[in-house]
């Protein structure tokens, strides 16, 4: 019976994160600098009011709620910092009105602008940045002063680790480049100072660029709705993985605004 | 990015969609930094594209100096500056909106220590924020940013000017703080993509050889003389060992760059060198 009860268990959890993926309303508190206060559970106490930020790469949480929330730090990162101890740890569960994510990283800390900020607004103990929020499909509404949550698929690279093997893998080979389709467009060195986009400098004969109408002296703008100001950021687009169908194009061709087509290539030699 | 500013009792000038697509969302493509921020280009009265983080910590738009200064928006006395017109990459178009032209000191330490991967010119904060309901999912290029039709109150500051000395004391050592976050992930990312140089060519596999299949007309490769058939041997003096491995070393070549290939033509066996041009 026993048996049958684990094995139960077992798939409940494999199926549990389908089955919790409901959309939460997550209330949250504009304050008068607009600035977010949202209340959130960790590690089953709380609420705590903390500041949710999109622009925050970390989690940050005050040393109270890191010893309230009973918060094991990692060991050998931490120490004593100018603002006191600070360390980082995992967070075992955050919770948001419902959305929860389980072993967020966060760091733990007496930030200086947290207190400047909550002397002013009242009670503010940390930061909820992408850590949590990428782990979500989120929809922020200041006018119903919520955010609706809905659990995604997306796993976040965890900034620390990550730049810790960036930094140990430095002679590591290089990942090999996309290999990009040929379209017979040449283009300019230098973007157009006016436009900020590549001039074409010759549609070669018998191309798929010769077959979209591109003449020579069109300024190529954008590709695929990302502007391409620089051959870089070209190489960028043309290499994500969405460049899979026929490629859309914004030009600049005698002072108007243009769009084209690039059909998918056969081939995709260089 | 969690950012204080003094707010100085302006009228609120809010942006207005130059097409007003009632209840439908605008496309609004973002990069992910390296420093997991989400980036979002914009370009301020058709100046160079410069680059945003979307940033609920942060209370205004913000535009650097530098950038403010290249786009030809001067600040008022008091810091702040219309924008006539301010375009997003994708779709959304806004007009007379208010920035605050000021560095951040995060964005100062940011870029010093080019972590992000590109260089950050500024936020896109509350004041724009929240004129949208603003759809985000990381496993997408892009945001739905979709116009509420109201207007958020003013954000009100932290007082007055005498303020202002204490609160700069305290972002200064926020600095530092960022700065010794900087230590520890360990400096400079080069994430620029690689330019790849066009050389015109297309290659097939044949009979375990590599072969040039077709030349385009006018392509650098054509002018140097290469020709369908040509069976490819050796690229930069490395040898070829399939096609793959073909496009791969081709892949690696930037522009404009001198490349070597080694040929079979026939019986008689070549070399031509080419510089490689900038296109796809």
């Amino acid at each position: 019976m026993t048996k049958y009860i684990l094995a139960f268990g077992s798939f409940l959890l494999i199926i549990s994160p389908i089955s919790s993926r409901e959309t939460h309303k997550a209330p949250m508190e504009i304050l008068k600098t607009g600035h977010l206060r949202i209340h959130v559970k960790i590690n089953d106490k709380g609420p705590y009011p903390l500041v949710f930020d999109t622009g925050a790469p970390l989690n940050l949480l005050s040393n109270k709620i890191g010893k309230d929330a009973n918060i094991k730090r990692k060991p050998g990162r931490s120490g004593i910092s100018l603002m006191g101890p600070m360390g980082e740890a995992d967070i075992a569960s955050l919770d948001w009105s419902g959305a929860t994510v389980q072993n967020v990283p966060t760091m733990i800390l007496d930030h200086p602008t947290i207190k400047a900020l909550a002397d002013h607004l009242g009670p503010i103990e940390g930061i909820v940045g992408f850590p949590f929020f990428s782990r979500f499909v989120m929809t922020i509404n200041y006018q119903k002063a919520q955010v609706l949550l809905e659990a995604s698929d997306y796993v976040p690279e965890d900034l620390m680790k990550n730049t810790m093997a960036f930094m140990f893998q430095r002679d590591a080979k290089p990942l090999a480049p996309p290999t990009i389709p040929t379209f017979g467009i040449l283009l300019s060195k230098e973007p157009d100072p006016k436009y900020h986009g590549l001039v074409v400098e010759a549609v070669l004969p018998g191309s798929l660029a010769e077959k979209a109408k591109l003449v020579k002296g069109d300024i190529l703008i954008s590709v695929n709705h990302r502007w391409v100001d620089n051959h870089s950021l070209l190489f960028r687009v043309l290499g994500e993985q969405w460049v899979k169908g026929p490629v859309d194009l914004e030009i600049i061709r005698q002072g108007k605004t243009i769009q084209a087509k690039l059909e998918k290539p056969q081939g995709t030699s260089p | 990015m969690l950012t204080m500013v003094m707010w100085i009792g302006l009228a609120g000038l809010l942006s207005h969609q130059e097409k007003d697509k009632a209840l439908e969302g605008f496309v609004v493509p973002y990069r992910l930094s390296k420093t997991q921020h989400i980036v979002v280009r914009a370009r301020l009265n058709g100046s160079a594209p410069l680059n945003f983080v979307m940033d609920t910590g942060a209370p205004a738009f913000f535009v650097a100096e530098e950038p403010a200064k290249k786009a030809g928006i001067t600040p008022d006395e008091s810091g702040w500056a219309i924008i006539g017109d301010l375009q997003f990459e994708g779709q959304l178009k806004a007009k007379k909106v208010k920035a605050r032209i000021e560095t951040p000191f995060q964005l100062k330490g940011m870029n010093g220590m080019g972590l992000a991967g590109m260089e950050l010119h500024g936020m896109i904060g509350y004041s724009i924020l929240a004129q949208y309901e603003i759809k985000l999912d990381l496993k997408k290029d892009h945001m739905i940013w979709t116009p509420l039709h109201w207007t958020p109150p003013e954000p009100k500051g932290f007082g007055g000017g005498g303020k202002k000395n204490s609160q700069g004391a305290t972002l200064e050592l926020v600095g530092s703080f960022m700065q010794g976050l900087g230590s520890l992930t360990g400096g400079k990312a080069a994430l620029t993509p690689k330019v790849q140089g066009f050389s015109g060519l297309a290659l097939e596999q044949n009979e375990g050889k590599v072969v040039v299949s077709s030349v385009f007309t006018g392509s650098p490769a054509a002018k140097a003389g290469l020709m369908p058939g040509d069976e490819i041997k050796r690229i930069k003096d490395e040898e070829v060992k399939n096609l793959a491995d073909a496009k791969r070393k081709l892949s690696m070549i930037g522009a404009p760059e001198e490349v070597t290939f080694s040929l079979v033509r026939g019986k008689e066996t070549l070399s031509v060198t080419f510089k490689t041009a900038f296109g796809f």
